[in-house]
């Protein structure tokens, strides 16, 4: 049965500093399971070693048909067990769930099942905000997260060392196994905002998706672009995840079997797989736009970019597609790819495969050369590559040598675009060193001139 | 003063003779306390002396002090009640107190009361009357309401260094009963156990309020259908304070019920405990819903470091909540209270239904389970000392 600490049915629950630890129950909720409808409240507790056996669901805590709102405030979910779904947390039904402020979901496993940190299968929304998921395990796909159903917002949250698939599977099931951060299934949806995934892993052979997986989903990552620059890196980063190695796809991000992927505003860096060492994208619609794709390594195609048999034109903008290894920088197999004001440098044995024959470039700096309007040759002058510092110096021919695309207002870290005399080639924006205060100064009267001529030209 | 000299040469020539003098109004040395109580005036103290003297005591509308345990010279004193037996051999209330009277018993054992009564076995409080029991043993006797003790309306039930126990209800309240604005006051240190009932193997209060000092005890008492111990119904209260124990030496049980400990229905139960002490509910089992607590439609707050736990065998109930059920009520766990060691189906611990459930400030709820899978060892209680329980 639920509930092995505390069992609530259409209850009012709140537990604030408190500590469930090491109960176990048989069917959900080692730790809690809320049940029904009725409001849960859980603030600066902790939740620990519980186990749901019997192939339960929610080690930790479950909802199961839960109905009310369900808010977890700064509380610890840790070292919770469970042989079927949702190692950590579990919840299901038609309420909303909010968990943020600190809150943290680490060391929990689903041994035999998915979800290794959480399952969740809500029909309504579910926001994750401050929320750190790390170090969990999962025996099928989803090692620190699973969202089944519903829409899933995660802003600010850290998505870390997570394992996926654990169970040996082969190459059949492939292409659905797999998930180290995050599994996202048929029709879910999985917004994440300045959110950091990193060394996530899908440790199944034959595994993929080392960060996400989405299995006809609509996966949307992004970057705030407000409040000036971030700093040197996007405020998304993708780095250290690796998908299996016999017949695996997509280091940080496997999208298949239709669904979309919206990218903008972030770095994936050294991530790895079998095809598709950042991405393998097949069958889905594709967005990307001020990324950073560096440094990843794939066995068989595609370093950074594997694109297969896209369900609409790939969009390519002000993305820096760079330093991956011999596999080369875009593998486009079949569909068409267009790519807009990109930057493709010091890619292994080619920037685009030779057979990617349907990609259409335009004022893009591509090693090696590549036809289409604008395009050139010359080196993008990187700041600091090795420190996966991907801005452009200032005598770099990549400065204002793209073309317009008033849709594009930032670069990769929230600079204003465009900086001089147009866009920039890459996922920067090249702007000086601020000169003082009249360099400040100039640079924010340019930047509402910009502001004053654009609104005009859209009116 | 040539009385008082004859009477203690006849007490001294007849070793074990029992005797009861009225200090205040004087007159003889009696024999029986029943008549001594008869003829007593309001406000007068008798003194028992040690030995057996037959019961159904009537006391309407006078304030008696009745104190037992003397020599048979009355020069000297132990408080063993033991030694000053009150008994009717199981055919009436041992002491019956009507028409507002306050009574004082002290150093008493009051045992073998019948069921001519259908209330207090051993000792009936009638309407607003104030009975105090001071170190007294209240056993063996048997009602149908309140085996022990009842209180009935208004009335006052004070209990002090007291044991309650071995007492049988038919119905309600095997130790004791309290009914409709009744009072039951515990004073350290108390020992409720080993009574029986279907519902309230140790104290049932309908409409009735309990209130406990210091360590009082309620061990190894027996419900058939709610509460082990404690059986709150009809707006009944119960606050029990710091170092209150249920189950430290033997658990309170239902055998065929809910609510192993605790059964409280449209009633508020308050505990409250300290870091200095244990206070507890432990060990209690209960074959239905609610191992150590069931509450339906009531409020129940549990605060400062009160453990409920499992004791060896567990809180176990069948169904749900081991250590806690909750239906249609409000809990409130606060301050270091631990709910651990328990077993059921579904909420090891705690299960609720349509409840408010808030848990509070370094509320831990650990190491329980489900079914019998699992239930960890947990140390044997050390025994309270019988002499610690008088004080």
């Amino acid at each position: 049965m639920a509930g092995g600490g505390i069992y609530a049915y259409d209850c009012t629950t709140r537990l604030t500093r408190a500590h469930v630890v090491y109960n176990a129950a048989g069917q959900g909720g080692g730790g809690l399971c809320i049940w029904g409808t009725g409001l849960c409240a859980i603030a600066d507790c902790t939740i620990e070693q519980n186990t749901a056996a019997e192939n339960g669901k929610g080690g930790g805590l479950a909802g199961l048909w839960a109905a009310g709102a369900c808010n977890v405030d700064n509380t610890l979910i840790v070292s919770n067990s469970t042989l079927g779904q949702g190692g950590g947390v579990y919840w299901q039904g038609g309420g909303v769930v909010t968990m943020g402020n600190g809150t943290r979901i680490a060391d929990n496993a689903a041994h035999n099942g998915t979800g290794g940190g959480a399952q969740l299968e809500v029909q309504g929304m579910v926001t994750l905000a401050g929320v750190e998921i790390a170090r969990n395990r999962s025996g099928a796909s989803g090692g620190g997260l699973l969202v089944q159903t519903g829409s899933v917002a995660c802003t600010e949250c850290v998505i870390a060392d997570n394992m996926a698939s654990l169970v040996p599977t082969n190459v059949g099931v492939a292409a659905t196994s797999g998930g180290g951060g995050a599994a996202v299934m048929l029709g879910a949806a999985l917004h994440a905002r300045n959110s950091t995934w990193r060394n996530n892993i899908v440790s199944n052979a034959y595994g993929s998706g080392g960060a996400i997986l989405a299995l006809g989903a609509a996966v949307t990552v992004d970057s705030t672009v407000g409040g000036g620059p971030a700093g040197v890196w996007p405020r998304t980063r993708f780095i250290g995840s690796h998908a299996g190695v016999s017949n695996s796809a997509g280091g940080a991000i496997l999208a298949y079997n239709g669904g979309s992927v919206t990218m903008a505003q972030a770095l994936l860096a050294s991530n790895s797989a079998m095809n598709g060492g950042a991405l393998a994208l097949q069958d889905v619609t594709v967005s990307l736009e001020n990324l950073v794709v560096a440094q990843h390594r794939a066995r068989n195609t595609g370093s950074g970019l594997y694109v297969l048999f896209p369900r609409h034109h790939v969009l390519v903008r002000q993305c820096t597609i760079a330093d991956n290894d011999g596999y080369g920088g875009f593998d486009i197999g079949g569909g068409t790819v267009v790519l807009q004001n990109c930057t493709l440098w010091g890619n292994g044995s080619c920037q685009i495969t030779p057979w990617s024959d349907t990609a259409m470039v335009s004022y893009c700096d591509i090693e090696g050369g590549y036809s289409g309007a604008g395009t050139i040759d010359s080196n993008p002058v990187f700041i600091a590559a090795a420190a996966l510092n991907y801005d452009i110096a200032e005598e770099s021919p990549c400065r204002d040598s793209g073309m317009n695309l008033p849709a594009v207002t930032n670069d990769c870290i929230g600079t204003p675009r465009p900086y001089g005399a147009g866009w920039d080639m890459g996922a920067y924006e090249f702007v000086p060193e601020p000169g003082g205060v009249w360099g400040l100064a100039l640079f924010t009267i340019y930047n509402l001139q910009f502001t004053i001529w654009r609104k005009r030209g859209t009116q | 003063m040539k009385k008082c000299v004859w009477m203690a040469a006849v007490l001294m020539a007849v070793p074990g003779w029992a005797g009861v003098t009225n200090v205040t109004s004087g007159g003889p040395l009696y024999s029986s306390l029943t008549q001594a109580v008869a003829v007593a005036a309001s406000g007068d103290e008798l003194r028992v002396s040690t030995g057996a003297y037959f019961g159904n005591l009537v006391i309407a509308g006078k304030h008696l002090n009745i104190r037992g345990g003397y020599a048979p010279d009355f020069a000297a004193r132990v408080y063993e009640p033991e030694q000053t037996v009150v008994s009717t051999s199981g055919v009436a209330p041992v002491v019956f107190i009507d028409g507002g009277a306050r009574v004082l018993l002290e150093a008493v054992r009051i045992t073998g009361g019948g069921i001519f009564l259908l209330w207090g076995g051993g000792v009936f409080a009638g309407d607003n009357c104030v009975v105090t029991a001071r170190y007294c043993q209240i056993d063996g006797n048997v009602s149908w309401f309140g085996g022990g003790v009842a209180a009935w309306s208004n009335a006052t039930l004070v209990v002090e260094a007291t044991w309650i126990d071995h007492n049988t209800a038919l119905v309600e309240g095997g130790g004791v009963y309290a009914f409709l604005e009744g009072r039951v006051v515990l004073k350290e240190p108390v020992a409720c156990f080993e009574n029986w009932a279907p519902r309230g193997g140790g104290v049932t209060l309908c409409g009735a309020s309990l209130t406990t000092h210091g360590g009082c005890q309620f061990d190894g008492n027996t419900a058939v259908e709610r509460g082990g111990a404690l059986y709150l119904f009809n707006g009944a209260r119960a606050e029990i304070a710091p170092h209150a124990r249920f189950g430290w030496t033997a658990p309170n049980v239902v055998t065929n019920g809910d609510g192993g400990c605790v059964y409280a229905e449209s009633s508020t139960l308050t505990m409250r405990g300290d870091a200095a002490a244990i206070t507890c509910m432990r060990g209690s089992r209960a074959t239905r819903n609610g191992g150590a607590l069931y509450l339906s439609n009531s409020v129940c707050m549990l605060a400062d470091h009160i453990e409920v736990a499992g004791l060896g065998a567990t809180n176990m109930p069948g169904l749900f909540g081991g250590g806690i059920y909750a239906l249609d009520s409000v809990v409130t766990l606060s301050n270091h209270v631990r709910v651990h060691s328990c077993v059921a189906a579904a909420g090891g611990a705690i299960a609720a239904q349509r409840s408010a459930l808030t848990l509070l400030d370094g509320v831990t709820i650990g190491d329980t389970n489900y079914w019998l899978m699992k239930g960890p060892a947990w140390p044997a209680a050390a025994s309270m000392p019988m002499t610690a329980r008088r004080g």
